[in-house]
């Protein structure tokens, strides 16, 4: 059956950008309200059947990535530092394709702690960094990481950490099966008086909803799933909103500007189609869900006579206090083979060194995991073993030493820090002659002391297991990222802060933002729960405003 | 974010280049393409040749990918795999437009052989341990570099890229190629307890 289609000139109720983890649940959220939605989204409408198992595509050569109209991409770790670019290595990695990254990630689902949304409070200003509180609690959001983890679909053990911040209810499916690397990170951590725990997991680890369980085929991170299991919006969100009769996915819609009038209101968005022509989608209001990149540049493209440094810009902040949360790895071999190229990404974490311990010197703390990393042509170039010399005998006996190979993965916080953005590139066009995104971004000291740290405790996990060989990759300041987070973070005050609570904009009544923008701290290296509870709770206030008449 | 995926970036920033990975992105779709012709070599389907190289440059690659994987040792190695077939296929498709630094790569490292060790006649034919000898000054080229990438790629990318010829290279991993698992998946999850069993273990050991 043929989904929904509005006319251009239809002033719809609301205009959605990006159909991914935010966009994806808003639709569904503001077309069950009954509103009439269209989501317009760059990429193609894949289906499961669309997906397959080859590393060599979605590796490395981008497959999910790549659209028409995708802006070029440049770095530089500062406005001192030669700006990096190669249009085949982004910095930034996003899908480009209905449900958005939410169809190649992971699917790690942790919920931010109390404590992520009053850092400020406790800490005090930290030197360098931006630091602010939330200017909502957990306690708000907690019915919202409710409603991700059941409508969703997420798999977890509730209650099995002390360390748990409160919830209403329990996971509404059991944890995956355990793998080897949970079982030796478990065994690990255990030994060292530390409070392991089944990892929460955005895959069914039963039938769910209508969609199958995991068949543990092993290829998540990266890649689509061709089972429905991985529960991205493109399996649960974007299939329920469009059966309301009353939202249209628009795919192949590069969305280049938002459309304001005199009075400084959103009067729809300009985009081009896939053969090149330009379109004006009227509506009501315009609700930004491109991601923490794309949303940025949106609001740079759309400056205006009232706006001049980029629309909603009054603050300056826009595109800034971007965040890519820490990581780090340390590795392993094992006596026996774990065959870690099985089954999902992560079966096991600790969250014991979550807070920040005023001891260690430093602000920021994290989550540690047991994983397996690669597929088998990144293990081969990539690989991990020091040492290794990438030829020969010793390289061969590296190679037949994969099915015995787990990593222990360290994932941590993010300072926001004023000098670490994104802006209009000034150098490097798209394919419209508009300019593409220029990143810039250092890690904060801290950031970097708590990834060492992180990685240390990771290795001791390990050796506590039994390996026979561990080894702690260096920790180097970031150059690449999945998560784009803060750039247009939300606050009470608009001198410092773009969205309000509500994730309305504070200078255009009928402008919202929700994505990894929105976010004021970092959390510690999962965010996608929290922003999908971001765009839960958004959806239902926003659509609150519409039916009262105060949008 | 993971350290593993910043070494991502590092290896397909440092492999950029005629044949790293940062190319092949670029010419995916020609590389899709291809991929089938390359495979009915490498299944079998059709008789095996080789379309670009003369039989002593195929010779001198094969024994060039043999060092970076060799056979010697349990486990398939390079020639197994028959990666050379992958890269002949790859310069007469969709690395064409590459070839010739290929090739140039390819004869500068055969004219360092023949300057080093004027009395073998080729790198191919040479003793093993002369082999061994030279190739361990090249590893810091850029032609090595290439050679070394789309060797893995040849030995690990899907059969239907043209290499990883009965699997062999996934044979070497230890990979299975199938579509479904089931637990245990592992030697260290078998017999696992439950995690209520095994923390309250601990709980009471503390």
């Amino acid at each position: 059956m043929p989904g929904k289609s509005y006319k251009t000139s239809e002033d719809v109720d609301f205009v959605i950008v990006g159909s991914g983890a935010a966009g994806g649940v808003l639709a569904r959220e503001l077309s069950q309200a009954g509103h009439s939605v269209v989501v317009m989204e760059r990429g193609p409408y894949l289906k499961q059947g669309d997906f397959h198992h080859d590393e060599l595509a979605y590796w490395f050569a981008n497959e999910l990535m790549q659209a028409n109209g995708v802006p070029p991409q440049s770095f530089r770790h500062s406005a001192a530092e030669e700006t990096h670019f190669d249009p085949n290595v982004p910095p930034m990695l996003y899908a480009q394709c209905v449900g958005g990254s939410s169809v190649h990630f992971t699917a790690n689902y942790w919920r931010f702690h109390p404590v992520d949304f009053h850092e400020h409070s406790v800490h005090g200003d930290i030197r360098g960094a931006a630091l602010a509180d939330w200017p909502i609690s957990y306690e708000e959001l907690e019915p919202y990481y409710t409603q991700v983890e059941w409508e969703i679909g997420v798999s977890g053990l509730a209650g099995a950490h002390p360390n748990e911040p409160y919830r209403s209810k329990p996971y509404p499916m059991p944890p995956l099966p355990v793998k080897s690397s949970g079982v030796l990170f478990e065994k690990g951590a255990f030994e060292l008086g530390l409070h392991p725990f089944p990892a929460p997991m955005a895959i069914n680890s039963v039938p769910y909803d209508g969609r199958a369980a995991c068949v543990h085929c092993g290829f998540c991170m990266g890649f689509g799933c061709e089972m429905g299991a991985k529960s991205s919006t493109l399996s649960n969100m974007i299939p329920q909103a469009e059966a309301t009769g009353v939202c249209e996915i628009r795919t192949g819609a590069n969305v280049v500007r938002v459309d304001t009038n005199k009075k400084g209101r959103a009067t729809g968005v300009v985009y081009y189609d896939l053969q090149g022509r330009q379109h004006l989608q009227k509506a009501k209001a315009v609700v930004l869900s491109a991601n923490g990149a794309e949303t940025a540049r949106l609001l740079f493209l759309s400056a205006n006579s009232r706006f001049a440094d980029g629309l909603a810009n009054s603050s300056g902040i826009v595109g800034r206090h971007m965040m890519f949360n820490g990581g780090g790895t340390a590795g392993a071999f094992f006596e026996h083979p774990l065959n870690e190229y099985k089954s999902v990404q992560v079966t096991r974490i600790s969250h014991d060194f979550y807070d920040t311990d005023p001891k260690r010197g430093f602000y920021g703390g994290g989550g540690i995991d047991g994983r397996v990393m690669w597929s088998p042509i990144a293990y081969a170039v990539i690989g991990g073993m020091p040492g290794d010399p990438g030829w020969g005998q010793k390289h061969k006996d590296y190679l037949r030493r994969y099915s015995h190979f787990m990593y222990s993965s360290t994932h941590s916080t993010s300072l926001p820090v004023a000098s670490n953005r994104v802006e209009l590139d000034p150098e490097h066009m798209d394919s419209y002659g508009l300019p593409g995104i220029r990143l810039t971004y250092t890690d904060h000291p801290d950031d970097l002391a708590t990834t060492r740290f992180l990685v240390d405790r990771a290795a001791e996990i390990l050796e506590a297991a039994g390996a026979n060989t561990v080894w702690k990759d260096p920790v180097r300041p970031q150059s690449f990222t999945a998560h784009l987070l803060g750039t247009c973070r939300m606050g009470n005050d608009p001198a410092t802060s773009v969205v309000d609570k509500f994730h309305r904009t504070h200078d255009v009544p009928n402008l919202f933002i929700c994505d990894g923008s929105s976010l004021v701290t970092s959390g510690r290296g999962q965010p996608t729960e929290t922003i999908q509870a971001l765009a839960f709770r958004a959806a239902e206030h926003i659509s609150r405003f519409a039916k009262n008449g105060e949008i | 974010m993971s350290q593993g995926m910043f070494s991502r970036r590092d290896f397909l920033t440092r492999s950029g280049g005629v044949f790293g990975a940062a190319w092949l992105a670029a010419n995916f779709p020609a590389i899709a393409a291809a991929a089938n012709a390359a495979h009915r070599v490498a299944s079998g389907e059709v008789e095996e040749s080789f379309e670009f190289f003369p039989a002593a440059d195929a010779a001198l690659i094969d024994a060039i990918c043999s060092h970076i994987i060799p056979s010697e040792g349990a486990g398939p190695g390079a020639r197994e795999a028959k990666v050379v077939v992958f890269i002949d296929r790859a310069m007469t498709g969709f690395a064409k437009s590459g070839a010739d630094e290929f090739v140039a790569g390819l004869k500068g490292f055969a004219q360092a052989f023949s300057d080093a060790w004027p009395q073998e006649a080729s790198f191919a034919s040479a003793e093993k341990a002369v082999q061994q000898e030279f190739f361990a000054t090249q590893v810091d080229s850029g032609f090595f570099g290439f050679v070394q990438f789309l060797t893995h790629v040849g030995m690990f990318a899907l059969p239907s890229y043209g290499g990883n010829f009965q699997r062999k290279g996934w044979e070497l991993m230890g990979f299975e190629d199938r579509h479904v698992f089931h637990p245990p998946f592992g030697y260290y999850d078998r017999d696992y307890p439950g995690f209520e069993a095994v923390a309250a273990r601990y709980r009471k050991e503390s």
